[in-house]
């Protein structure tokens, strides 16, 4: 790093036309360029002061492209649009100029090479060369790092010059005990302005260039105690500036915390709102036709960034109080329905889908008839039946039955099993989660070790999302008047691993002699049928009447 | 000879005396200072109420392999008056260890009895029973469980084996004594 030299940010240059270098310049040669956290190899460079380099594909981390047409560099917008660079008013002071304050843009041997101190200064970057390894980095400067107390623990706020392309990583290490954060595509600069001020656990903060091949800057938080830390969201300012902030709690003090509520992605029949939070706190989401409304742990540390809404099924997200707690309104479109799930990386992510006027067409249910083929179930034979009972049979012939009832409601049904054969849990998840279903039933019998010590119904469920669904279901298997043993948390596989709404119906008990004499009889098997297809109705608010109808 | 009948008596007297100790003495001695029994607690499914009952044993070994085997064994064959075994019977550990404080347990191929794990409330409780039991006997966090040295990912057609089991916090507080 013997001829390292920092790009000075300079004044704009105006000459931006491709003119010809002096006959006098040196010959390109092949040059690694670390553009953000991108790598190329190869580029053709000239080492002169300035350096220049042929235009490429290292130009579209920038946001820029070349104009081969009009023979000019053209930067995209966050807007979508995109504008000719440089700017029509710096094109006048340039002229004239040479150097780091001249043209942004020359030709050399026909090839168009971009000024990199101009094209840095333009685009607010930074700049460090290295001759003797021909080696060039461009990166976004880090401009401040600072600790602040919040009541949710400290927030670690790092400022940089630009948006970064890529999210930052959170971490905490332990022996010494510290939470860091990496910040990718940055460089880090002498002009930093670092606040050192101990807060909380937290006794310094440290930076340093972690990689200079992608260029990561580190902020290191050292502290006392052992800590976690999550990246809560990020905030942009005026001028163009970005600043970045890195929640850190005494793992001893864990307390609830919501970050930056963000639209993750929007299509025209779904969409993804991210909740940074930690697992232990989950938000609960309670669905109400046209509103979703979520209630959340705690206030969230940013403002909501929830912003364009121009389609998908959202038409505004509002932030707002009940009860003194914080919730979160979504409101729809048209009327739909929301589920939470929890992802280690980004925390709670809820998926807004519409309902199209109560229209269940687009809604997929995978059918999970119990047991099947070598695996029976449960068997029984009391005295009140003919024939013996088999749960697989029966768990079969139901789920078959609910088919047919959803199918003529429009529904799209898919069964995991049509026939007795054996299909084991983990293809029965796979089918339903690659699939991408709106719900998943699971339909079984029961039994208890001394026949007829029990009788009714219950319904398992395991992740939050799935609540409202077996809840819909125990209430109307109820009405068959056989009893209820209640709505239970339970990680039974099937519940467990899938991605979508989905519980598991215990449909009274095959060795209870009345359940039993029941369960024989189709019409009561049709019964239960009908009680799970009318909670599946709850579930999605499509109203009765429109099947009704139907029929 | 009566009197030497006396002195021989005294003097076996004596002897008994000085081998066993002055009862007097070392009674109180014994409750004072000797270490309480040491006692663990196994859990039993109670099925008709839908929870854990406590069943605290004094163990008959102190190696820590042999304390599970008692406990499996206690949970296949349970003492009267719990009514519910645990495990199916004839269910026996072939080995353990623990590491990361998960306790992997190999279980001999009558865990895997598929009438036993029939309802899936009751398959729960029995699996719960279990884990509360041989967590509570090693102090281990997690219970990986292993059929002659394999997982058998699920049983019963419900439960998910796969993964090390946690105690479910979900269900009742366990208690002494069956439900009424």
């Amino acid at each position: 790093m013997r001829s390292v030299a920092l790009f000075a940010l300079l004044v704009i240059s105006p000459a931006w036309s491709v003119t010809p270098l002096p006959l006098s310049a040196q010959e390109p040669e092949p040059a690694t360029l670390v553009v953000l956290d991108q790598v190329y190899e190869g580029v053709p460079a000239l080492w002169t002061d300035p350096p220049w380099v042929a235009v490429g594909d290292w130009l579209k981390p920038l946001g820029l492209q070349w104009d081969s047409q009009r023979g000019l560099l053209v930067l995209s917008l966050p807007s979508g649009k995109s504008t000719d660079l440089p700017l029509p008013a710096d094109s006048e002071k340039d002229k004239g100029k040479e150097g780091s304050s001249g043209p942004l843009v020359r030709e050399v041997d026909g090839h168009p090479f971009v000024c990199l101190p101009r094209l840095c200064e333009v685009v607010s970057l930074r700049g460090v060369c290295s001759r003797n390894e021909n080696l060039i980095r461009i990166g976004i400067p880090v401009l401040s790092a600072q600790v602040r107390s919040v009541t949710e623990g400290y927030l670690l706020e790092v400022q940089v010059r630009r948006p970064l392309n890529q999210s930052p990583k959170v971490r905490t290490l332990s022996d010494p005990n510290r939470a860091y954060i990496d910040l990718p595509g940055t460089l880090l600069t002498d002009d930093i302005a670092l606040e050192e001020t101990p807060a909380g656990p937290i006794t310094r903060i440290r930076i340093g260039q972690f990689s200079q091949n992608p260029n990561i800057v580190r902020v290191v938080a050292d502290c006392l105690t052992p800590v976690s830390s999550w990246l809560v969201g990020r905030e942009r300012e005026v001028g163009g500036t970005e600043t970045w902030k890195m929640l850190i709690q005494e793992k001893e003090r864990p307390s609830p915390w919501v970050g930056q509520v963000t639209l993750h992605a929007s299509e025209p029949r779904r969409a993804w709102i991210v909740l940074p939070g930690a697992e232990r706190f989950p938000p609960s989401i309670e669905n109400r036709g046209k509103e979703l409304i979520v209630a959340l742990p705690a206030t969230p540390l940013l403002p909501p960034v929830v912003a364009p809404l121009t389609d998908g099924p959202i038409a505004s997200v509002h932030l707002t109080q009940r009860d003194e707690k914080p919730i979160l309104i979504v409101s729809l479109r048209q009327p739909g329905w929301g589920v939470l799930q929890f992802d280690r990386e980004r925390g709670f992510i809820l998926i807004v889908e519409p309902l199209t006027g109560g229209r269940p067409g687009a809604l997929l249910i995978v059918l999970d008839a119990g047991h099947g083929g070598k695996d029976p179930g449960a068997t029984a034979h009391p005295k009140t039946v003919k024939n013996p009972l088999v749960e697989k049979v029966l768990t079969l012939d139901i789920a078959l039955r609910l088919k047919s009832l959803l199918e003529k409601a429009g529904f799209q049904v898919v069964m995991t099993r049509s026939d007795d054969t054996y299909v084991p849990l983990a293809d029965r998840v796979a089918l339903a989660n690659s699939l991408q279903a709106d719900a998943f039933i699971s339909i079984h019998i029961n039994a208890h070790p001394r026949p007829g010590e029990k009788c009714g119904v219950e319904v398992y469920y395991w992740s939050p999302q799935s609540r409202v669904l077996a809840e819909a279901l125990y209430s109307r298997l109820l009405t068959l008047g056989r009893g209820g043993n209640g709505v239970r948390v339970r990680q039974f596989y099937v519940v467990h691993h899938t991605t979508m709404p989905s519980a598991l119906a215990e449909n009274c008990y095959i060795n209870h002699p009345e359940d039993a004499a029941l369960l024989q009889q189709p019409s009561f098997r049709q019964k239960i049928a009908r009680a799970l297809f009318q909670g599946i109705l709850d579930f999605f608010q499509i109203p009765e009447t429109l099947e009704r109808r139907r029929e | 000879m009566i009197r030497w009948l006396l002195v021989g008596g005294l003097l076996a007297v004596f002897f008994l005396l000085f081998w066993f100790g002055w009862p007097s003495r070392r009674l109180p001695e014994s409750r004072n200072h000797a270490p309480p029994p040491p006692s663990v607690v196994i859990y039993f499914p109670d099925l008709s109420a839908d929870r854990l009952i406590i069943h605290r044993i004094v163990p008959r070994h102190r190696d820590p392999q042999e304390r599970l085997k008692e406990a499996i064994s206690l949970l296949s064959h349970p003492p009267a008056p719990l009514p519910d075994p645990a495990v199916p019977p004839g269910t026996k550990l072939l080995s353990a260890h623990v590491a990361d404080g998960v306790l992997t347990l190999n279980l001999s191929k009558d865990f895997v009895t598929e009438n036993f794990w029939v309802g899936s409330e009751v398959a729960h409780l029995r699996l719960q029973s279990l884990v509360y039991s041989v967590t509570s006997v090693t102090g281990a966090r997690s219970v990986r469980i292993l059929v002659e040295g394999e997982s058998p990912g699920t049983i019963g057609g419900h439960l998910e084996v796969s993964v090390p089991l946690e105690r479910d916090p979900s269900l009742s507080p366990p208690v002494s004594g069956l439900s009424p």
